[in-house]
């Protein structure tokens, strides 16, 4: 089911929101089973077969992690450790043969030059976050810092519907203790107030940019998949609207997450904060997708990396940083990379971010050894940040491309390989100034030579100029609701996360529980609902991870 | 609760404002695909015009407008060959009810769906220009809609929709000459005598009546302006149960009337890595679904086209191509017996 649907909105929504308050005033734990039960008939609602792989895989973990806890005391004769490594490798070898197994038996088919007809694997929705929200469960448990006795928590923790198909990243830390809390099992108004805003806000960003951005990014990429020869604006203004579709569409769905989250009082941790104000890609990652670089840095890096450290140790500085830098950011990343998609594609995002990674380490490496003074000119802020930015893009024309072929294809018509094709009324001034035209790759056929665009030229770079403008102007939603908790990172006496507040002349969008935002957010949430009627609901793009 | 107050008021208010405005200017000319209503009006007259000779007839969405010229067909087979390819966004329904119309005791029906037409009912409803439609010229569609079926079919045609609706009011008042157009396309004899009428076939490749021949050929499509991605000729089409189901008892229904039919692929184009074992793999699993319907005329292999073949769409082929596809559908025909049953 999807958030931008009317069963969700009109109907799934209002009923799993009515069930949970009024089941509250009753029992609580009948409230968080109602949860769950509803979680899964949200799950069951694209296939209901897998609901039931779904229930088998939470049942089968959370009997692990029962038995976990019971080793737990026991002397060390009775070791978790293998009970441990067989569940992670179950849940592992799950999730491999949902998304990986065509992907392997591929590419050792092609290997040894055989041919191979792909099995029909159709992927689970979420497997990826449920498979590796189970497995840090697990983890912890066997560490001694998780215990769940409580069937219905644990059912709701891994598939409450906000976060079960595109994340965030749950960790139990975050929301077991939020799912015990009494006082969140009481209706809140303010609470329905702020998520509801932050939904339509969400909804508005998925419904009017995102998808608008992908309707200009889809013929490029089509064009590169029919191995269509494109030019220079053409491949950049695909690869700008697919960064900025991916932006906007991820960030409604952390918003729209976040929001409906926040009408049940829970608060889920934040995932998106505003990425491509980074300066830097090691800055850009704990920006994008938080929660699941936290992880992988919690359950990855720093197992992968300290096992390393220790064979570079009292090595060269090059041998030193190969164990101690390179070789855990590629392994990490080629996960991060794969953990997206069984593709080649995706594999060539992880190491281009890995690569990205290692140098950014390297250049403060450089900078602190050879003390270079750290700028905070704004020049410095918006070069770093717009080196970061194209980065990004790059690494993102893999994401998307369907191919690598295609990737480099669209990569190489960035760098103005196939040249570089300008308006008609150009040619007469370049002329004039004895420029010798051909040999620099120009041509005269239109800014658009290939006519893959169903919009007018005005039209995109218009979308483009504002969506960068959204991007880089206005603040997040976690901004917008300066004055409110609105993310787990908030709660306690210490925020886990800076959130500054806009800055002067934009403090009055900051939203306040008043009647102009209330009465604005009404009107937009209904164009929503028209659009939504107009156009086919198009699912959110992490919905294939 | 006095903000969830606020937000449900003004959510209500403008939902309120919105849909009365709709229902009080309806009907209005507002723009919409009147073409769609002259290309049904000019087919049925085609076929009016041939009553009493057994006749062949193409039919699909848009693409046998483009991929198939039935003068060639007419001219080899000595049978008048009505093309009967509408319009791809119209559901199946429609085309099967102009098939319907159309064919007599004696024809033979080619049926040459788009893919996408073998299992629709995975994308129910409407589509916002065929609301736009309704409201616009095909009024009867509007009134046999219950009221909450309108109130559902409303939100389809976007926000602006009423401001559309009262500009074409105020220029049926204040400017009537603007939407000439579109008020004769609201009559039958004016779109038959404007055909009859017209001084030549438009130049311009335009959807249009006025540019196709007496057969419902579409004409003046030389170019190739497709870029876009081709139809994988390698996979396999789905057909829906429920489809199948419709055009069972379709094909059922027009053999009790001693109507012969054949379903036909469409064409594909060529790509890179294009593997013709699984094309012809995926066409005799397409043939074998088909088979206890009626059989399929031809084989995907036989389908497949270069991309300067075509003309604006990947289901549109340009003159060239579709003198290509013609030559070969008449190959087929002269093969198979079922022509030589019907004649």
């Amino acid at each position: 089911m999807l958030f931008n649907s009317y069963g969700f909105i009109f109907v799934f929504l209002p009923i799993t929101f009515l069930g949970a308050f009024l089941l509250c005033k009753y029992t609580q734990q009948g409230a968080v089973l109602w949860l769950g039960i509803a979680s899964l008939a949200f799950y069951a609602y694209w296939n209901p077969i897998f609901v039931a792989l779904l229930l088998a895989t939470i049942i089968f973990n959370y009997a692990v992690a029962r038995k976990l806890s019971q080793l737990q005391g026991r002397p060390s004769s009775s070791s978790s450790k293998p009970l441990l490594v067989t569940a992670i490798t179950l849940n592992l070898l799950l999730l491999g043969y949902f998304k990986y197994t065509n992907f392997f038996i591929g590419a050792l088919a092609d290997s040894i030059g055989a041919t191979f007809q792909p099995f029909h694997i159709l992927l689970p929705l979420g497997i990826s976050f449920f498979t590796f929200t189970q497995i840090a469960f697990l983890v912890d448990v066997s560490r001694g810092f998780a215990h769940e006795h409580n069937f219905a928590r644990y059912l709701l923790f891994v598939t409450f519907f906000p976060h079960l198909i595109a994340g965030p990243v749950l960790h139990h830390k975050q929301m077991m203790p939020q799912f015990s809390d009494s006082a969140n099992f009481r209706f809140q108004a303010d609470n329905v107030c702020v998520g509801l805003s932050i939904f339509v806000l969400g909804l508005a960003k998925k419904i009017f940019i995102a998808d608008t951005f992908g309707e200009i990014a889809n013929p490029i990429f089509d064009a590169g998949t029919a191995t269509q020869s494109l030019q220079f604006f053409e491949a950049w203004v695909g690869a700008l609207s697919y960064t900025l579709q991916l932006y906007f569409d991820f960030s409604a769905y952390s918003d729209m997450a976040i929001g409906l989250s926040m009408m049940f009082n829970i608060r889920l941790p934040l995932n998106f904060n505003s990425p491509f104000k980074a300066t830097s890609v090691i800055d850009f990652w704990q920006r994008w997708h938080m929660s699941l670089t936290k992880y992988i840095g919690e359950y990855l890096y720093t197992p992968i990396s300290l096992t390393l450290m220790r064979r570079g140790l009292g090595k060269p500085f090059l041998i030193d940083t190969i164990y101690t830098l390179v070789l855990p950011t590629l392994i990490t990343f080629f996960i991060i990379g794969l953990w997206h998609g069984a593709n080649y594609t995706f594999i060539m995002f992880g190491l281009l971010h890995g690569v990205y990674l290692i140098i950014n380490h390297w250049w403060r490496l450089f900078k602190k050894k050879f003390a270079v003074a750290k700028s905070s000119s704004p020049i410095n802020r918006v070069g770093s940040c717009a080196l970061t930015y194209c980065c990004v893009v790059i690494a993102l024309v893999f994401f998307r491309a369907d191919t690598v072929s295609t990737a480099t294809a669209i990569c190489s018509a960035m760098a103005g390989l196939n040249g570089i094709s300008l308006p008609a009324t150009l040619e007469p001034l370049l002329t004039t100034l004895s420029l010798n035209v051909p040999s620099l790759g120009l041509s005269f056929n239109g800014v658009f030579a290939s006519k893959l665009f169903t919009h007018a030229h005005w039209y995109i770079f218009l979308s483009l100029l504002v969506g960068h403008l959204i991007v880089w102007s206005l603040p997040n939603i976690h901004q917008l609701m300066y004055h409110y908790k609105v993310a787990c990172e908030d709660l306690g006496a210490r925020p886990a996360i800076k959130r500054p507040q806009p800055a002067g002349n934009l403090s009055w969008l900051v939203w306040r529980p008043n009647a102009l935002w209330a009465s604005v957010l009404g009107g937009l949430f209904f164009a929503a609902v028209l659009v939504m009627a107009s156009n086919k609901p198009s699912s959110f793009l992490y919905y294939q991870f | 609760m006095r903000y969830l107050s606020y937000f449900a008021g003004s959510f209500i208010a403008l939902a309120v404002f919105y849909y009365s405005l709709i229902f009080v200017l309806f009907p209005s000319p507002v723009a919409a695909e009147y073409w769609v209503r002259e290309l049904l009006v000019f087919k049925r007259d085609i076929a009016k015009n041939l009553a009493g000779q057994p006749k062949i007839i193409v039919a699909s969405g848009s693409s046998t407008l483009f991929n198939v010229d039935t003068n060639m067909l007419t001219e080899a087979l000595k049978r008048p060959t009505i093309n009967l390819g509408l319009m791809g966004g119209l559901p199946l329904d429609t085309i099967l009810e102009e098939v319907n119309a159309v064919s007599a005791p004696g024809d033979l029906v080619i049926m040459a769906l788009e893919p996408d037409y073998y299992c629709r009912e995975a994308n129910p409803g409407y589509e916002p220009w065929q609301v736009r439609n309704a409201i616009a010229w095909n009024h009867s569609f509007w009134q046999n809609k219950s009221f909450f079926q309108k109130l559902a079919l409303i939100p389809a045609l976007g926000a602006n929709f009423p401001l559309e609706m009262i500009q074409a009011r105020l220029d049926f008042i204040f400017r009537p000459d603007l939407l000439a157009p579109r008020l004769a396309a609201l009559d039958d004899t004016q779109i038959i005598a404007k055909f009859s009428n017209r001084p030549a076939i438009p130049v311009e490749p335009i959807y249009s009546v006025y540019n196709m021949d007496g057969l419902g050929n579409v004409r003046n499509v030389h170019q190739s302006n497709y870029s876009g991605a081709p139809h994988r000729a390698d996979e396999d089409i789905n057909i829906c149960p429920k489809t199948l189901k419709q055009l069972t008892e379709f094909v059922d229904a027009l053999k009790l009337r001693n109507i012969n039919i054949v379903f036909a692929n469409t064409p594909f184009m060529a790509f890179d890595g294009l593997d013709l074992v699984k094309v012809k793999d995926s066409s005799k699993r397409f043939s074998a679904a088909l088979e206890p319907i009626a059989p399929v005329l031809d084989d995907r292999t036989d389908l497949i086209f270069t991309r300067d073949l075509f003309f604006d769409s990947v289901m549109h082929l340009n003159a060239t191509g579709r003198e290509q596809r013609t030559q070969r559908l008449l190959a087929r025909l002269q093969a198979t017996q079922l022509f030589q049953q019907s004649r």
